[in-house]
């Protein structure tokens, strides 16, 4: 069995497209959330691998996120992502408890794996 | 009661008369000395009274300060009857001789207005009238004139009894007058300090009673005059901005006075510096008299309740100032636009800034997401191709999807900013456009067949496109009807719905972003909403 996966992002057609890009390369998407507060819940309650999240989100941004989940002792691994390119995000990518980034131009099941095994 | 507009005329017959018969009582009555000089100070007192009293009447129909004048003019008449050799006519004189008093004191309480203006006054004048009627007529009974050392007055068909009661009484009618006169002396006073320097100069002429009082009222006229004079020379002098408030101010005697200025293209008064200026008509010990210059509202003038009778004098005194007053309303109604404009270009900057966040918030929201979604696709179509062919083409159908629906939100976010068909095809084929994409049915009225500046076209598209946008998302409307009509230089658009009405034009920026763009073109925006009536956007924007 894969890597079960979070995805959070508040546009359904990303989500749908991604859950369909890593359930083709073996991972397990386990849950989906469209905002921070309900991801932080359903870290909790599913205790996913991996969450793969959006940084822009309608409550809080994927940073805040990303720390809180860190806070909650039994991290995922965390991958951000965003339409915006990396140089936007530099300084706080590097200062975020998160694995790594990917911009969702060139997200693929691939990166993922790099960023998180 | 209807009152009288002008003084009967024979109200000055009937002094007269009574005047000669008073002068004849005094001059044949054999119980009294100094018949001459009180004869004089009799016609003094009745006719001068009179005569001013029919003089204040005449000038002032509404105002009581007249008829108390002439009843103070009769009561100083009867008071020589005390002169008479006989009992009856003798016994009338007698117990009107002191209400002369009671009239003075209402008299001097009413000035300026006439009325009784407080509980205290009404009271004083009470006590006054009942201590010179009923206490009177008290002493009266029990007073023998022979046995109070005249001799030769006539008997007192009245007497009851002669007795020390009689000494009681008067005691008492003595001891309620000074009291009454401390009273009234303390009201003068404290009215004197608070009042105007034109009333205060009334209230003094008041009180050297009793010629002087039509001094006060012929000063009044010569107040008027000067006045205005002083004004006038004050006004040649410049001074800058707020001279004008302090020569009124002065020439009205209120250092309180206020001057609103008033803005026709905005329908309402600003101060001096051009700064919304609200004239309550009930203001609190306030009153504002309008001035106007050939016809046109030209400003307020806010003045002390006090002047209300002399509102004469502040118009008089705001006639001659109007010329001045014009040049600083134009001044004030200057610096009322600039700093609406001021305003207006603030908020067309940040309402850029706003745009421009919409905008990308658009993109980035719609079309970016899709585009990414599609990558997405496209990539696991290229991976899927070889080895599921099936998989694959359900894959580019959904790329398919995502690329129409990319493609349909550009267009309407390339439309918000400028749509293409105002450019291409002109105001009316971009206006049929909005009334196709409009969920409500519009009925296109009239739309102009040439084209106009690129400007205005887009300040008519963008009112029409956001008065449709609200039509849709409050109204509840069956209907709504868009008229562009180009006529005398300007372009006059009406968007109006059969909706419910009750839109507040203050609410939404859209309205007032619009209102902006329409005024930066020189134009108006106007809203009329009433309840269950629809509403009805207008615009009119100068085009040449």
């Amino acid at each position: 069995m894969g890597k079960t996966v979070l995805i959070v992002d508040d546009h359904p057609s990303f989500r749908t497209s991604a859950r369909r890009m890593l359930e083709a390369d073996g991972y397990e998407v386990i849950g989906e959330a469209a905002d921070g507060s309900s991801a932080i819940d359903a870290a909790r309650e599913l205790q996913p691998d991996i969450v793969l999240l959006d940084i822009r989100l309608p409550d809080v941004d994927g940073f805040q996120v990303a720390d809180r989940l860190a806070a909650n002792g039994a991290t995922p691994a965390i991958v951000l992502t965003s339409s915006r390119d990396r140089s936007d995000f530099d300084y706080e990518i590097v200062a975020s408890p998160a694995q790594g980034f990917v911009p969702k131009s060139d997200l693929s099941a691939e990166a993922i794996t790099l960023l998180t095994r | 009661m209807t009152r009288l507009r002008r003084p009967p005329l024979g109200i000055a017959v009937v002094a007269f008369v009574v005047g000669i018969g008073a002068l004849l009582v005094v001059i044949n009555g054999e119980h009294n000395i100094h018949r001459g000089a009180y004869a004089a100070l009799a016609l003094g007192i009745g006719w001068g009274f009179t005569g001013t009293g029919l003089y204040a009447w005449r000038r002032r129909p509404g105002n009581n300060i007249g008829p108390l004048m002439i009843a103070v003019g009769f009561s100083g008449l009867l008071k020589a009857l005390t002169f008479s050799n006989d009992s009856v006519v003798f016994t009338i004189g007698s117990l009107a001789e002191v209400l002369i008093y009671a009239l003075l004191v209402h008299l001097l309480l009413s000035f300026p207005s006439g009325q009784l203006e407080s509980g205290v006054d009404r009271l004083l004048v009470a006590i006054a009238y009942f201590n010179t009627t009923v206490v009177q007529l008290a002493g009266f009974l029990f007073t023998d004139p022979a046995k109070e050392g005249c001799a030769r007055c006539p008997a007192n068909p009245l007497l009851i009894t002669h007795s020390h009661a009689a000494a009681a009484i008067v005691a008492a009618q003595m001891d309620i007058s000074i009291a009454l006169l401390g009273a009234v002396v303390a009201i003068l006073y404290r009215r004197s300090r608070d009042s105007t320097t034109s009333q205060r100069r009334g209230l003094a002429s008041l009180a050297c009673l009793p010629f002087a009082f039509l001094v006060g009222l012929m000063r009044f006229r010569f107040s008027q005059a000067e006045a205005i004079s002083s004004l006038v020379g004050r006004l040649g002098g410049g001074g800058g901005r707020g001279a004008l408030r302090r020569a009124l101010a002065e020439a009205l005697g209120d250092p309180t006075l206020e001057l609103a200025y008033w803005v026709p293209s905005q329908a309402a008064y600003v101060d001096a510096e051009g700064q919304p200026m609200r004239v309550d008509p009930a203001l609190r010990d306030k009153i504002a008299t309008t001035i106007e210059n050939e016809g046109r509202r030209v400003a307020a003038i806010i003045h002390d309740a006090d002047l209300a009778q002399e509102r004469d004098l502040v118009q008089a005194v705001g006639a001659a100032a109007a010329l001045t007053l014009e040049n600083e309303r134009l001044d004030a109604e200057l610096r009322a636009h600039v700093d609406e404009l001021r305003a207006s270009r603030a908020r067309i900057v940040t309402a850029g800034y706003a745009e421009r966040q919409r905008l990308e918030r658009d993109l980035h929201d719609g079309a970016q997401q899709r585009l990414m979604a599609l990558g997405i696709n496209l990539r696991l179509a290229r991976d899927r191709i070889g080895s599921d062919a099936q998989e694959a083409a359900a894959l580019l159908d959904a790329s398919l999807e995502e690329l129409r629906e990319a493609t349909s939100e550009l267009r309407e976010l390339a439309r918000g900013i400028h749509p293409a068909l105002l450019t291409d095809r002109g105001l009316e084929a971009a206006l049929n456009g909005l009334a196709g994409r409009s969920p409500v049915p519009v009925e296109l009225v009239e739309t102009p067949h040439e084209r106009l500046p690129s400007s205005v076209e887009a300040a008519v598209y963008f009112v029409v496109a956001e008065a449709l946008t609200n039509v849709a998302r409050y109204a509840q409307a069956r209907t709504v009807s868009v008229a562009v009509v180009r006529s005398n230089g300007h372009v006059d658009v009406a968007v109006s719905d059969d909706g419910v009405g009750g839109a507040d034009p203050a609410q939404g920026s859209g309205l007032r972003g619009l209102s902006d763009r329409v005024a930066a073109l020189d134009g108006r925006l106007e809203l009329t909403s009433t309840d269950g009536d629809g509403t009805t956007v207008r615009a009119r924007i100068p085009c040449g």
